[in-house]
């Protein structure tokens, strides 16, 4: 049948029958070209019909925030299969909807361009696509060479606070099946040492609290936290709290945002926590402030504590911290008067050689007052990530199994028989028994693992492989050092939804592996938040692109490396199986009763938790709970410990008490003091059941019965005999600018064979003893609001990026004029370990002799970009040179956690 | 075979070459057209100077190929850096980041790949599972046309159901290949990382911008 | 009647961005124009203030009076738009404003300036139109508010905000505060 053909083109290229010519010009390039449409590798199908398609809809899905841990309640809204923005969660009892930019932001991280899309390999010195199961294969085949040359303690798995705890819990078993104790993950270096000071003084790592309880405080002493910007919705209940009529003292080198909230402000010299400390307790002692009924029954050792603070007085503490001694005197009267006061702290108390005596000492100054232990007062470290708090109880440590039960053969036994493995075959996994229950390496030196000779680390045989698992790296110290460790292990594998500097940090033409994880929008599991409640995330979209949940990756990788049975023994559904696992084993902190039933019944009945003062469920099916059914949570009815160590209510009404960890009566000790002193509470002793490994639950309920916690009621350790200061005693950091003080408060000793390398202390601070001469200025680091973390989520974000666009440093207007430097000129700031080149922020937040960092930033080297390392195009990510490359190599005497918090710098113009 | 028919079949193929340019890695198979200079540059493409660069460039290209592994290696390489990264592609091929007004911002890129699936659910499918980009990504759409014109060509005899995919192949060209693609293949061949993409970018423009006269011609037609 | 206001409290924003996140996610507004910003007075000294600054939809808006093309209208329930088909982008509105709310493109057709755009209570995103042609039209819901991290945005009714606001108010005055200050 002829076709006829009108031509009605405007455009004169255009002819009648174009059609005809076009078909003759390309019909035969067309044909060999289609040829090519079936010759795939990675993908067959993309089409199917849909006769049936369903009509698209809208939904709003209800998650949690991924940034920080306060853990916001937050809606996706979904269209079509799709995040298409945020949606206030109005009735969520911790935030009522509020969110910061970060968590506005969410949306557009999910969605970002620039995450991971496929696994990845370097190879040649150039980056290949590869399938999921080459990648897995691959590395499930190193693993099992470099385990038969070098035993399972050559691989490092660096785990993640930012999984669901479902995940974090696998990640712990994984390791162990592995045979290794090279697992650790952020908490490393960012609040292990408050569990080590908190667990240490009175029986849990914890905060005693949770951020709506705040609303009760009469006066917040923040020293070392600026929440306005690192837990900006913790500030809607503390600012409430304020209207209520509390006082808000803020103690910090900078005159923060957070200090711009409050009623006194005092600068202090970094590193010198302990002395300020002292002179306020030395203040409120010396005025009969402290509550001696309660130093009497519910606290040991005071007399010791007494011994170090009567010396440091207002005036000499003065000296020691810059603080004027009136102020001192100033903050002890505030915190007299309105009781009950708590003390707030983040990394500025955790992160030095001292941070675990930093911990301690606030405690200490805590139970002094008698605002322990209640409403309103107590301690509240701010823990970071979205899920650290759940991570740290999942042990993703170095040191212990889940839930805090150490590596002692009684500790293995006991996870066996929670895992239903044979706790021989357990220990034919590991390379010998020693190592089965020695500590393994930390984040905050697993590099040393690497470049140290083997005769130098407490282990066999260097680390070959490592597992850059949901970490970031720039946000540890001695990048040079990390650096050069990236280029010298075999293998380096980065489970990640962005390629972050695992992929680029190392300049090397291979041996690099990356494998895109799915956000936690991308899949079910619970969270916990800094105030211990469990928290529900939906599933909000599927995963995009070709990432796959962590979970899924450490399934597969097990099965690849023959231990999957074993592994996954009792799981049928996921991740409800896995929960319910963990409600089985982790007894020590009592995460029983947090059943994946009763956790999502309360998240679907947020509206039921109308009183955000107590965060009590007062009816609907929740009734009686508190949110998040805070550990411990001794029974499946129980309502959850929403304040820590609060005598004041039954303890089936969330009551508890100080943890009779250490049994009835001090033991023998090397310093012969207090011995077969009771370590239990006066006036109502009561000893700790054996509920840890009592698997039947008998213990608890026995306790329950008759009103007592399971872990007894005792006394607080003022006096902690087995930390390396029993009372915390003033040490200068590695670098001080103070020559005469790090004379009269030495640093500790060396510590040798600590987490399996040397760490030096003495032989640092003396040999950098008159640093100050060339390196003036103290320098201090922190975050910023807008960005989290390494930054590589944040700093992808246009939003994000609009706000806080480039890195810097942050120095008063007189050492700016001294170095001849106008806001925003580029600067170069230098330690003993390098230096970086950024903008200078000309501000009065910092003092003349101070300096400040932001540590989020990455992409940049000693001024020099790596971006070359990456394809270019990606000039609109911002960069930055990382202040981690300069900080100081120094590290806490019981965690090794590192110490950013205070070292000798100098500034000068680029 | 009509000459309808046959235009058909030449734009099915057309489109299943550049789909699958942009699908995936290029194969070996490609690799050894191209030393073996197996490839058919068309002669006269005198209908659109786009396509006609384009083919030229690509001889160049195909002259310079003298090994297959060699090829193969320097094809796969070129592919990953422009579109897969990482960290981030050079040259991202989705409809959402070059058809947005300002490179920024979900909302927006969010509701165009919205209207891109609805455009697909119109026509009765849906992405499968087992692809891994989102429903705006070029191969995704290219091969969508692909589809449109095999089930055209199935239908033939039907006037009523291949004026339907050619109306639906109409409105996808108008409201979203043509509105994003030359931009993308554009800064495709400016880009220095580009090669043998180059001459792709410049023949799928050029491709497009002749399919459109081609759809409106058999409309026509019909 | 609703009359809808914003009415920002000093005393308890952190410059925390959510509220200008949110706008942004939400109005589709594009980078380097900012519906909302928040401004810090005395950044770092004691007296450190933080003011989100957004159309404040005033009750007798100078942008109105100032517009020679009469662009610019308020609704009944006190919400102030602009027509951005009407608009030549001569920023007459901007010198007007003593809040700094107009925001200009840096490119468009009439001047160097473009449309203008500005917070419009969400009920307008940035592109006021939708893909027939049409405006958007949504409820008054400012997410600025919805979002804010500590409530210090308040937004809605105006009887209904100051009252939250006198509420703070009295506490603060019982602490011995002069609230705002």
């Amino acid at each position: 049948m002829a076709i006829e053909l009108e031509s009605t083109f405007s455009d004169v290229k255009m002819s009648r029958r174009t059609f005809a010519k076009a078909t003759a010009a390309l019909g035969a390039v067309a044909a060999l070209g289609s040829g090519y449409a079936s010759a795939t590798e990675f993908t067959n199908k993309l089409i199917e019909t849909a006769e049936a398609a369903p009509a698209p809809t809208v939904k709003m899905v209800k998650t949690i925030c991924s940034h920080c841990a306060v853990g916001c309640g937050a809606l996706g809204r979904v269209e079509d299969g799709e995040l298409v923005r945020m949606e206030p969660w109005t009735d969520h009892p911790i935030n009522a909807g509020g969110m910061c930019s970060k968590g506005g932001s969410i949306a557009e991280m999910v969605n970002s361009e620039r995450r991971l899309k496929y696994p990845v390999k370097k190879t040649g010195g150039k980056w290949v696509r590869i399938s999921w199961d080459e990648a897995l294969t691959e590395i499930a085949n190193k693993l099992k060479d470099v385990r038969s040359k070098y035993g399972p303690d050559s691989v490092m798995w660096m785990g993640s606070a930012k999984m669901t705890n479902e995940e974090c819990y696998l990640f712990r078993k994984f390791a162990a099946f592995w045979g290794t104790n090279n697992v650790d993950h952020q908490a490393r270096i960012c609040h292990s040492t408050t569990v080590a000071g908190l667990a240490n003084t009175w029986g849990f790592g914890a905060q005693t609290n949770n951020v709506n309880d705040l609303r009760h405080t009469k006066c917040f002493f923040f020293c070392g936290s600026n929440a306005a910007e690192a837990h900006p919705c913790s500030m809607q209940h503390i600012l409430e709290a304020k209207d209520r009529g509390a006082k808000i003292v803020v103690a910090d080198p900078r005159f923060t945002r957070t200090a711009g909230k409050a009623d006194l402000f005092v600068r202090f010299r970094p590193g010198t926590t302990i002395s300020l400390l002292m002179g306020i307790c030395n203040v409120i002692v010396n005025n009969n402030w402290h509550d001696k009924t309660f130093i009497n029954n519910r606290t040991i050792g005071f007399e010791d504590f007494w011994e170090v603070c009567k010396d440091l007085t207002p005036e000499v503490v003065e000296d020691i911290t810059w603080a004027p001694a009136d102020k001192i005197r100033q903050i002890a009267r505030i915190l007299y008067e309105n009781k009950p006061s708590t003390v707030v702290w983040a990394m500025g108390q955790t992160q030095h050689t001292v941070g675990t005596n930093n911990i301690h000492m606030s405690a200490i100054l805590n139970l002094i007052l008698g605002h322990a232990a209640q409403s309103g007062g107590g301690c509240q470290p701010f823990r970071g990530h979205d899920n650290v708090q759940g991570a740290t109880d999942m042990c993703i440590l170095s040191h212990s199994l889940p839930s805090y039960y150490g590596l002692s053969e009684k500790a293995w036994r006991h996870w066996c028989g929670v895992w239903g493995v044979d706790y021989d075959w357990m220990l034919s996994r590991f390379e010998n028994k020693e190592l089965m229950g020695k500590n393994g390496f930390t984040v905050a030196r697993w590099y040393e693992g690497v470049i140290k000779p083997e005769s130098e680390i407490d282990q066999p045989h260097n680390l070959k492989v490592v597992f850059v698992w949901g970490h970031s790296l720039n946000s540890i110290t001695e990048m040079k050092k990390m650096k050069e460790a990236m280029e010298k292990i075999d293998l380096i594998v980065s489970v990640d939804p962005h390629s972050t500097i695992a992929t680029s940090l190392a300049d090397r033409p291979d041996g690099i592996i990356a494998l895109p994880a799915s956000t936690v929008f991308e899949k079910e599991g619970t969270c916990t938040t800094t105030g211990r409640q469990f928290q529900w995330r939906f599933k909000v979209v599927e995963p995009k692109y070709d990432s796959r949940p962590d979970m899924e990756i450490m399934l597969e990788l097990a099965n690849k490396l023959g231990f999957s049975a074993e592994f996954t023994k009792n799981f049928s559904q996921y991740p409800e199986d896995v929960l319910r696992e963990m409600n089985n084993g982790m007894r020590v902190i009592g995460m029983i009763g947090q059943t994946p039933e009763r956790i999502k019944r309360q998240m679907e009945n947020s509206a039921t938790f109308t009183n955000r003062d107590t965060l009590r469920a007062e009816g609907g099916p929740c009734k009686g709970e508190y949110w998040g059914l805070p550990w411990p949570c001794w029974t499946d009815t129980h309502c959850g410990t929403p304040i820590l160590y609060d005598s004041s209510k039954p303890v089936s009404d969330g009551g508890h008490d100080f943890r009779a960890k250490w049994g009835t009566a001090v033991p023998e000790n090397k310093y012969n003091k207090h011995v077969g002193d009771s370590l239990l509470r006066a006036d109502n002793p009561v000893a700790q059941s054996g509920y840890a490994y009592d698997m039947t639950g008998a213990a608890i309920d026995e306790y329950l019965a008759a009103g007592n916690p399971p872990t007894g009621r005792a006394k607080a350790r003022i006096w902690a005999w087995n930390l390396p200061d029993p009372v915390p005693i003033p040490r200068e950091p590695i670098e001080s600018p103070r020559p005469d003080l790090i004379d009269k408060y030495p640093t500790y000793d060396d510590a040798p064979k600590f987490y399996r390398v040397m760490t030096e202390y003495k032989t640092f601070q003396q040999a950098r003893r008159n640093l100050v001469d060339r390196y003036p200025i103290i320098l201090t680091t922190g975050r910023q609001v807008e960005h989290m973390g390494g930054g590589a989520e944040t700093r992808s974000c246009p939003y994000l990026v609009e706000l806080q666009p480039e890195m810097y440093v942050e120095i008063n207007p007189a050492l700016a004029a001294d170095i001849g430097v106008k806001h925003w000129d580029m600067v170069w700031v230098e330690t003993l370990r390098g230096r970086c080149k950024v903008r200078a922020y000309v501000t009065e937040r910092v003092n003349e002799k101070t300096a400040f960092m932001p540590y989020h930033w990455a992409g940049i080297f000693e001024g020099e970009s790596y971006a070359d390392r990456y394809p270019e195009g990606t000039a609109e990510m911002a960069l930055g040179d990382s202040c981690n490359i300069i900080c100081v190599d120094g590290y806490d005497r019981t965690t090794q956690m590192q110490e950013t918090k205070a070292c000798l710098c100098k500034v000068y113009k680029a | 075979m009509t000459e309808i028919e046959e235009c058909l079949q030449m734009r099915e193929n057309f489109y299943a070459f550049l789909y699958r340019m942009y699908l995936e890695e290029p194969p070996r198979k490609l690799a050894e057209d191209l030393v073996n200079k197996n490839v058919p540059i068309p002669k006269s493409v005198s209908l659109n100077d786009e396509v006609a660069d384009g083919f030229d460039l690509l001889k160049e290209y195909m002259n310079k190929c003298t090994d297959v592994d060699d090829v193969c290696e320097k094809l796969r390489d070129e592919y990953t850096r422009l579109f897969l990264g990482p960290p981030v592609a050079i040259i991202p091929p989705y409809e959402s980041v070059y058809g947005a007004e300002t490179r920024d911002g979900t909302p927006e890129r969010m509701n165009i790949l919205l209207k891109v699936k609805e455009a697909y659910r119109r026509a009765g499918i849906i992405k499968s599972k087992e692809y891994k980009e989102p429903e705006d990504h070029i191969a995704f759409e290219l091969r969508f046309m692909h589809y449109l014109c095999e089930e055209a060509l199935k239908a033939i005899g039907d006037g009523a159901r291949v004026r339907n995919c050619l109306t639906l192949q109409k409105e996808f060209m108008d409201e979203h290949l043509r509105q994003w693609v030359p931009k993308f293949c554009d800064d495709l061949y400016d880009n220095k990382r580009s090669d043998f993409y180059k001459g792709i970018a410049k023949i799928a423009k050029g491709f497009l911008l002749l399919d459109s006269e081609l759809i409106d011609e058999l409309l026509e037609g019909l | 009647m609703t009359t809808y206001k914003f009415l920002p409290d000093v005393d308890r924003c952190i410059k925390c961005g959510g509220c200008e996140v949110a706008c942004k996610q939400t109005n589709h507004v594009p980078y380097g124009m900012r519906r909302i910003r928040v401004v810090t007075v005395n950044e770092g000294k004691p007296g450190e203030m933080n003011v989100p600054m957004t159309c404040m939809h005033c009750g007798d808006a100078p942008c109105i009076k100032a517009c020679p093309r009469e662009a610019i209208s308020k609704r009944e329930d006190g919400i102030v738009l602009v027509d951005k088909d009407k608009c030549i982008g001569c920023g007459y509105c901007a010198y007007a404003c003593p809040f700094g709310a107009p925001q200009f493109e840096k490119t468009g057709v009439f001047s160097s300036k473009g449309k203008m755009d500005k917070c419009t209570y969400c009920v307008e995103p940035y592109h006021q139109k939708d893909e027939h042609g049409k405006r958007i039209t949504r409820e008054p819901n400012p997410r600025c508010a919805a979002f804010c991290a500590t409530k210090a945005l308040l937004a809605g009714d105006a009887e209904e905000i100051s009252a939250i606001y006198r509420q703070r108010a009295a506490m603060r005055l019982q602490r011995g505060e002069i609230p705002g200050a």
